[in-house]
């Protein structure tokens, strides 16, 4: 049983928050304003803040500033600010996700687990010595195996999938091309490649990433390639 | 009445009877009341014949006396004897004669013409003569000349004429004819004249002072006496006996004829108004009846009238003066003469009045065709040199409006040309050569501050072409003649203003942004609650199917409103520029398979089949990858929406001078009713009932982000076939 702070000044949307959460088995403490949210950080063990940032009295972007002066516990900016620069703000100061409203709930769930798992059982899967393993954040692909985990569930993948995945977990952080890509996985000359590889790459994407419009691993650069973020 | 034929045809053979009666009473009359055809006596002593007969002598006395060449002269010792031939005077043979008196002998019409140029042939041709038409006896003379002599005095008199005495004196010299005619010279004692001779003349009262009538005209020539003098008794055949009996004859019809002169007068003048009235109007017929003849030029009528009118009236004279002819002959000739061009003139005379009433007069002749004609180029040319003048004098207003506009400009000018010129001639006139060069100094010194001002005109442009262009301009007053002081002001004022206006709408247009985005926060937030609570809804236990089916359009509704507000946000900051680009090199053709990928299910899920024609070599672009996605996404996306399902959707690419064009094609779905302009505005979507899904933003917001990239997009409707076409630069 793992404690959340949700705090939003809109008290349908923390019911409702509530409500999703509350059937993933979290405790829900509920904050309206800043000071609020401070004062229940200090005075419960909170595993996970759900953080608005347009706030009255204390907006969300002071009280995270106030919460990361104390704690290292994952905040998860939830804003119906949707802009780069509020993204960046809010991740650049100590957010460690950020979803926009309005949102939808599966992928807040999904985005809470994910924090929560990274806070509390960080490095928890164990890896085999000797195994071929491959790793970027909670990506992990276990060669030998032929297995997909992402933050410590299996995923499913076609063997192209995986071939595909697999080239470019290995280089991660580099970007391919299509053809590239191509040449790689199929050892052969690119030919008439185009989507098929774009094709694929939506499939992986669609299975291992939580939202894949915003990829977390699997990453899209528009006219250029692809490339698995390199993730400590 | 009017209308009449045999009362017309009455009056057209009146007309020359009654013309006749007319002008012979009226002949009667004159002569009578002048009375000198009464009888031969009355002739003689009438006015007319003496002042015919006067003239005759005057101008038979002044052309033998200073005529040459047809004048026969007679050389007699120191004098010339100057006369003529009488038959050259042959209308006074009626009754004159020249008397020729010689020893004992009288002769009348001696004939001169038979070349006696010497006295010794008149002498022969004198005693030869028989005397004829003798009227001298016992040395005295004819005393029926006496009354005639008397009026001559009178007439003399009163015509001033110049009379040469036998004693070589000249007396009353005045005028003879006219001045010019001869040399006067009043009073003098000796006369010089034609040849240098004096003339011995025709002796007359006048000159001695102490006979106070003149007899007639004398010259006496050695043994000859010259007479000019009369003929009592006219010939039966001259025309003068011809009147005299006619007027004997019609005498005793005086009071009939003095009656006939008035009557015929008035029928005449009511018969030819009643003909002008009635001619050419028909029974029936409103307008006035027109025949071929009357469209015969009237020149050709005229023409044939007068050559018949003045050729038989020549005939006539010609064989009336003909000595023999017959009496009644006479009057036949004369009769027909007149009965022919009679019915001549009333046929010219009726056609003439045709046409006039018609209102055909100038069109039925040639000269009325050339005076129309000539009238209409008339008319035409008038208006031309108006027009002429009209142009002139607003070029003349123009100038003046000019001089008026610029008076201080132009007067300075002139004042300053004038002055140079003046100047420039007293330098030349004082100095010379030195002078010559200080003008041509001065000279080149104004063009080149004619040229300076050209310089300043060029910058001014130059600096207006900056502001057109967008850019600001500072102009600095030194760089310019004073000339263009207002005009930097001006030109500053403007470029700042613009600045400032261009500011001003960025600053607007970052303000609305601005707002969108707020609102859209503003919205999302109840938004959030809404999706959320749907989605509660859903997962609860929902028994009736209605609800469900309400939820559902809730869902939708509310998902639908969620990506609206985010597209109004992306718009309004697309079009507004308001967003930070990072432009690379990117792979276009690499995109669009990338894209191509991401949509191949969605376009599989509606049967569309994708022929691309994509070259095999990647095309690099500059441009931001993120928004260049959002480009081809956001045509994907349209294409995924409003493309015909089963249909074909084409994309094609070409490369010309240096630039890639990607072409997108397809069906639409629904008819497209708009055009590409209302297209490409916001919210405008191919179907105008907004039931679809889709923002309406996704084209103009591709149009907004692809000029920020440098690119162009453009679309075109071709009945149900839409096409975009972007373009961009090739890196």
């Amino acid at each position: 049983m793992y404690n959340i702070l949700v705090c939003d000044d809109d008290k349908e949307i923390v019911k409702a928050i509530d409500i999703y959460l509350s059937k993933e088995n979290y405790k829900i403490f509920k904050a309206y304003n800043g000071n609020e949210a401070l004062n229940i950080i200090k005075n419960n063990e909170i595993h996970l803040v759900i953080l608005d940032i347009m706030m009255p009295e204390k907006d969300g972007i002071e009280t995270l500033e106030e919460i990361r002066k104390e704690y290292t516990l994952p905040v998860l900016m939830l804003s119906a600010k949707s802009e780069d620069s509020d993204k960046i703000i809010g991740l650049d100061l100590g957010a460690d996700d950020y979803v926009t409203k309005p949102f939808n709930p599966m992928e807040l769930i999904a985005r809470v687990n994910s924090c929560i798992r990274r806070y509390t059982k960080l490095g928890a899967i164990e890896v085999k010595e000797g195994s071929k393993t491959y790793k970027s954040g909670d990506l992990l692909i276990d060669d030998t195996l032929k297995k997909v985990i992402v933050e410590g569930k299996e995923v499913k993948l076609t063997p192209t999938e995986y071939n595909i995945l697999l080239f470019l977990l290995k280089n991660k952080g580099t970007v391919f091309s299509i053809n590239q890509i191509y040449e790689n996985v199929w050892k052969d000359e690119a030919y008439a490649a185009e989507n098929i590889i774009a094709v694929h790459i939506r499939h992986i994407r669609e299975k291992i990433e939580i939202n894949p419009k915003e990829p977390r691993y699997l990453k899209v650069i528009w006219g250029i390639g692809y490339k698995i973020e390199k993730i400590d | 009445m009017k209308n009449s034929k045999v009362l017309r045809g009455i009056c057209y053979v009146l007309m020359p009877i009654l013309i006749a009666v007319f002008i012979l009473s009226s002949c009667y009359m004159y002569l009578i009341n002048e009375g000198n055809y009464g009888s031969e006596q009355e002739f003689f002593n009438s006015d007319m014949f003496k002042s015919s007969y006067m003239n005759r002598i005057r101008d038979y006395m002044h052309e033998l006396i200073f005529a040459q060449s047809h004048y026969i002269t007679v050389q007699d010792g120191e004098r010339t004897i100057y006369y003529t031939d009488w038959n050259n005077m042959y209308d006074m043979k009626d009754f004159m004669d020249v008397v020729v008196i010689y020893g004992n002998k009288v002769l009348t019409n001696v004939k001169f013409s038979e070349n006696t140029d010497t006295l010794e042939e008149i002498k022969n041709v004198v005693l030869e003569d028989k005397g004829n038409n003798l009227c001298y006896e016992n040395n005295q003379y004819s005393s029926n000349l006496e009354n005639f002599t008397e009026d001559i005095d009178e007439y003399l008199k009163y015509d001033e004429i110049t009379y040469y005495t036998n004693d070589n004196k000249v007396k009353e010299v005045v005028n003879i004819y006219s001045e010019d005619d001869l040399v006067i010279e009043e009073t003098t004692e000796e006369v010089e004249l034609v040849n240098g001779e004096e003339v011995l003349e025709n002796t007359n009262s006048m000159a001695n002072t102490d006979m106070n009538k003149v007899e007639y005209h004398t010259a006496k020539i050695e043994d000859f006496t010259f007479y000019s003098s009369f003929n009592k008794n006219l010939d039966k055949s001259s025309e003068i006996s011809m009147v005299i009996n006619t007027m004997n004859t019609l005498k005793p019809y005086h009071t009939l004829i003095s009656i006939s002169f008035p009557i015929s007068a008035i029928l005449i003048l009511i018969m030819t108004i009643y003909l002008i009235n009635a001619i050419g109007h028909v029974k029936g017929k409103e307008e006035i009846e027109i025949t071929d003849f009357d469209k015969v030029p009237l020149e050709i009528i005229i023409g044939i009238f007068l050559i018949i009118l003045i050729g038989s009236t020549y005939i006539i004279f010609e064989g009336i003066s003909f000595p023999n002819l017959n009496m009644d002959i006479r009057c036949i000739l004369l009769s027909t003469f007149y009965i022919v061009n009679m019915i001549l003139a009333e046929v010219t005379g009726v056609t003439i009045i045709k046409r006039i009433k018609a209102k055909q007069f100038l069109d039925t002749s040639i000269c009325g065709k050339i005076l129309k004609w000539s009238w209409s180029l008339c008319k035409k040319s008038i208006k031309r040199i108006i027009d002429l003048f009209k142009k002139f004098r607003n070029k003349l207003r123009s100038i003046k409006k000019a001089f008026n506009e610029n008076t201080n400009l132009t007067k300075k000018l002139i004042v300053i040309i004038c002055a140079y010129i003046i100047v420039a001639v007293i330098l030349l006139g004082v100095l010379g050569p030195i002078g010559a060069i200080i003008d041509l100094a001065v000279f080149f010194y104004a063009i080149y501050q004619v040229i300076l001002r050209l310089n300043s005109f060029k910058k001014l442009e130059a600096s207006l072409k900056k502001i057109y262009e967008g850019e600001k301009v500072v102009l600095n007053a030194e760089d310019f003649t004073q000339e263009f002081e207002k005009s930097i002001t001006y030109i500053n004022d403007i470029s700042n203003g613009f600045e400032n206006a261009v500011q001003e709408s960025l600053k607007s247009e970052r303000l609305k942004t601005e707002l969108i985005t707020n609102v859209s926060h503003d919205i999302k937030t109840p938004l959030t609650s809404i999706i959320n609570y749907v989605d509660l809804i859903k997962k609860e236990n929902v028994e009736n199917e209605k609800v469900k089916e309400y939820i559902e359009i809730l869902d939708n509704k509310s998902q639908r409103l969620k990506k609206l507000t985010e597209d109004l946000v992306e718009a309004s900051k697309a079009s507004s520029g308001n967003v930070s680009l990072n432009f690379e090199n990117i792979g276009i053709i690499e995109l669009l398979n990338q894209l191509l990928g991401e949509y191949k299910d969605k376009f599989e899920e509606k049967k569309l089949e994708v022929i691309s024609n994509l070259p095999k070599e990647d095309i690099k672009i500059k441009a931001d990858s993120r928004y260049l996605y959002r480009v081809i996404d956001n045509l994907f996306g349209n294409i995924s929406k409003y493309a015909l399902d089963s249909s074909r959707v084409y994309i094609d690419t070409f490369i010309k001078d240096n630039k890639i064009n990607i072409t997108f094609k397809n069906i639409s779905k629904e008819r497209l009713n708009i055009t590409e302009e209302e297209l490409m505005q916001r919210f405008v979507r191919g179907d105008k009932s907004r039931t679809t899904e889709g923002s309406g933003l996704g084209l103009s917001i591709a149009k907004s982000l692809t000029e920020l990239q440098k690119g162009t997009l453009s679309c075109k409707i071709d009945g149900d076939l839409f096409k975009v076409e972007i373009e961009f630069n090739i890196a």
